[in-house]
């Protein structure tokens, strides 16, 4: 290792963040003719290390002999500025070389907020911020992720977006990187041929023009050969989908330190206010079978004490039970614990539930995320009270005396009535405890209910609604407040201003991109984390660049306005999102992709859906 | 169940794992091993693993002890070489017997201290050790969760196992220092110049070197 870095170590927290060698870390030969990417998370290694997707496309990439993937991660604020203090520059974890000499940097952007961090990352590695300002020598970055899907406001500082699952498009990037380097042709000569790659978004090839009130007019190619509307890419059959078969093992203790699988993508429930269940369409399964061996395989493979069974709705999944019994075999003799979040366990079979300790130990969780069925149906979202009181009721009878509830505050349509419904509710579970006939003497039950802000998002049908201003917001949290009586009830809600943030990034457009770059240059990142969030620089920025965050987030669009993501094509259509949009404001729920088809229209895509048969 | 001591060495990148990380460590690579440790009951069950004394981060060792349990009858050879090759980067293990003594034995432990004073020559340094080997007492304040309790450096810095080599750059501290009950750890040679000789070191590098008993024996 390095001297310096090694004396800056010294001084910094938890040093085993930027020192790689940890088990599981691919080496290569370096002096071999190798295509180097550098897979970038734009937050600090404790939250990167932590998510799946980048575990699957580090295997995936390093899976291909001549690609060398290495892993970055966001410094903490002292190794930051030890790092400026001394001249180091951003270095992939397994090398240790500097990221500007490689030929792929990659960006994971999972949550707006961590836009000014893939910025401060570019910086750090030397790399200049611009997609414009690049050379023949700068690596080429592609961003992908969840925030993808409206690229628009960090459109200028990427020079490729795949759009939708990365598994075989990014494989395809690099394929194609392969030929051009070889044939030695230019950045642009291989940004055009890689527009050419289905799901591939290259931004500096579309231009925005803009009406006079600041909407969109239009987003269109500036060239032939660029398709007019990206359509997002997805794996066909999760069963053949890659799977890794090793993870790295981190020495210190990150957010999600256990194995993973992935039970199915999609989701079938169609909440109005989640983005992941209308961006991760269709519902694909694997098979019970699959996901048992893989599950043994990683835990074979690194030791973990324990598998988290990962996908947007756990009990949706067909094979369930199956696979649970399939992994109980060898989990129960391993000592292996199953943690299952996401499951809903009102009709979850008693003696599987039993077994499954970690559901014993993490206490019970409902997302109702609204107070009253009004609201509820509304929404989309389909817990019945009676549900959730049959569920805690059972629950207490077993022993448990924790239930965590997790409601949104500022949905589409709510009212006063909504929100004292949330305190009704939690009551209600408190009630439902002291009721019981033999509770145990000398314990008392606890609610935790957590209430975060709604932000409106693109692909669901509320992405044309307003958020709630701050001011708002905070009265409406100080309103449940007062209606909060029992001291059994613990409510946490969240900081308001950081939501409006990121309600503004979410729908933004591209010049927005000016924003994010000036909150940057004031110092801006690691803005999803409390110490270091600033809103008052945001509003610099935003009031530097003559732009209002309120147009973004607190404004109700018209649905013929042109959305900025509007030439991005997830397969669910506009018409499908404004009917839904309409049951919204008439209280009315729909059916479950299981129960019957909403006609979303993601059945369109290469591969369609499984469900609707179409 | 036999009980197992498994001494091992953790040098280079290893030194960046702190004492908690190394726990969950080698409770995996037990784990991956598939050597049949004895696992605690109860809730949570996992590999029943015990250090002699922890270890600071950044500092080297060639002398680390781990307690485990063993069921079954896999000979110490075969649990040697599934566990090394286990083992991350920098961890070595070197031996593995049944304990002799306990791990309340311990006493004493050496030290190597290397201290570098980026751009400091031989001479300087030199006058800084005599200023600190010439006073009568070099109280340093030590917090802990115990409470603060104030070490006099200066009989560690001048006791006859001491060995002390000033180079261009660096002071070099061989030292025997008392361990377990009444543990010093040797940040103190490092705080003694910081306080005593008016420079201040910038990077310690430290290496355990041996662990022995009241009696000064290597402990095994």
């Amino acid at each position: 290792m390095d001297r310096k870095l090694e004396k800056i170590l010294h001084r910094v927290q938890k040093p085993a963040r930027y020192t790689g060698g940890e088990l599981g870390s691919v080496m290569k030969d370096k002096h071999r003719d190798l295509i180097r990417f550098a897979f970038c998370f734009p937050d600090i290694y404790e939250v990167g290390m932590s998510h799946l997707g980048m575990k699957i496309l580090y295997s995936m990439l390093n899976s291909i002999d001549d690609v060398w993937c290495e892993r970055v991660f966001a410094p903490w604020t002292d190794f930051e500025a030890e790092m400026r203090r001394e001249g180091i520059k951003l270095y992939g974890l397994e090398s240790g070389d500097k990221i500007c000499d490689f030929d792929f940097i990659g960006f994971s952007l999972m949550y707006e907020l961590s836009y000014t961090d893939m910025l401060n990352m570019l910086e750090l590695a030397g790399v200049p911020l611009r997609s414009a300002d690049r050379d023949e020598d700068c690596p080429i970055v592609v961003c992908g992720g969840p925030c993808a899907c409206n690229p628009e406001p960090v459109a200028p500082f990427a020079d490729i977006f795949c759009i939708g699952e990365g598994e075989e498009t990014l494989r395809e990037v690099v394929d194609l990187y392969r030929e051009h380097k070889r044939a030695g042709t230019s950045r642009a000569d291989f940004l055009l041929a890689a527009a050419g790659i289905n799901g591939v978004y290259v931004p500096a090839f579309y231009d925005v023009n803009y009406n006079e009130d600041g909407t969109v007019r239009d987003v269109s190619p500036n060239r032939r050969g660029v398709p007019e509307r990206v359509t997002k890419r997805i794996v066909k059959d999760l069963d053949k989908a890659f799977f890794p078969d090793n993870l790295v093992l981190p020495f210190i203790d990150i957010v999600h330190d256990r194995a993973v699988i992935e039970i199915f993508r999609g989701c079938i429930r169609g909440c109005r206010f989640c983005q992941a269940g209308f961006i991760y369409r269709p519902v694909r399964e694997k098979s019970p079978e699959l996901l048992d061996r893989q599950a043994k395989t990683l835990c074979d493979a690194t030791g973990y004490d324990e598998v988290s069974i990962s996908s947007l709705s756990t009990s949706d999944y067909t094979g369930l039970e199956p696979m649970l019994n399939k992994m109980l075999e060898w989990t129960q003799p391993g000592k292996v614990n199953l943690s299952l979040p996401s499951l809903r366990i009102d009709n979850f079979p008693q003696e599987l539930m039993e077994k499954i300790s970690s559901v014993r130990r993490s206490g019970l969780t409902f997302a109702p995320e609204a107070g009253t069925q009004r609201l509820r149906d509304a929404i989309n979202k389909n817990v019945t009270e009676d549900e959730i009181l049959t569920t805690c009721r059972r629950a207490f009878s077993g022993g448990w005396t924790s239930v965590k509830l997790y409601f949104m505050l500022g949905l589409p349509t709510e009212t006063e009535e909504d929100l004292i419904g949330i305190a009704d509710l939690a009551q209600k579970v408190v009630d439902a405890y002291y009721h019981m006939e033999n509770k145990p003497k000398g314990r008392a039950v606890n609610v935790n209910v957590s209430v975060s802000t709604f932000v409106p998002k693109p692909f669901t049908p509320f992405q044309w609604e307003s958020q709630d201003s701050i001011e708002t917001i905070d009265l409406k949290q100080k309103l449940l407040c007062s209606h909060i009586r029992s001291r059994k009830i613990t409510l946490a809600t969240h900081q308001a201003h950081k939501s409006s943030l990121e309600a503004a990034l979410a729908r933004g457009d591209r010049r927005l991109a000016d924003v994010i770059e000036r909150a940057h240059y004031l110092g801006c990142r690691l803005d999803g984390w409390d110490e270091t969030f600033d809103f008052d620089k945001w509003m610099q920025a935003f009031a530097a660049c003559g732009l209002d965050p309120k147009f973004y987030s607190g404004r109700r669009r018209e649905y013929d306005e042109v959305l900025p993501w509007d030439h991005i094509d997830y397969g669910v259509t506009k018409r499908f999102l404004i009917s839904e949009s309409e049951k919204a404001r008439r209280s009315e729920a729909s059916k479950n992709c299981r129960e019957a088809c909403m006609g979303c229209g993601v059945n369109s895509l290469d591969g369609g859906c499984a469900l609707c048969g179409k | 169940m036999r009980k197992v001591r498994i001494r091992f060495r953790k040098l280079g990148r290893s030194r960046f794992i702190s004492h908690l990380d190394l726990n969950r460590c080698m409770a995996r690579a037990v784990r991956r091993a598939g050597v049949p440790v004895w696992y605690t009951e109860g809730f949570n069950p996992h590999p029943y693993i015990t250090f002699a004394m922890p270890l600071s981060i950044f500092y080297g060792s060639l002398c680390e002890a781990m307690d485990a349990k063993l069921e079954g009858d896999m000979s110490f050879e075969e649990v040697k070489s599934r566990l090394s090759a286990q083992m991350p980067e920098g961890i070595e293990i070197y031996d593995i017997y049944e304990p002799v003594m306990k791990y309340a034995d311990v006493a004493f432990a050496r030290y190597k201290t290397r201290l570098e004073f980026g751009g400091a020559g031989a001479e300087t340094l030199q006058s800084a050790c005599d200023t600190l080997t010439d006073s009568g007492k070099l109280d340093i304040e030590r917090t802990t969760k115990h409470g603060t309790r104030v070490i006099d450096v200066h009989q560690y810095l001048t006791d006859t196992r001491t060995d002390i080599t000033v180079s261009d750059g660096s002071v070099e501290i061989d030292a025997v220092l008392p361990a377990g009950q009444n543990n010093i750890n040797p940040s103190v040679f490092a705080s003694a110049f910081e306080k005593y000789s008016g420079i201040a070191p910038d990077i310690e590098d430290v290496t355990r070197i041996e662990i022995y008993n009241g009696a000064l024996e290597p402990f095994r």
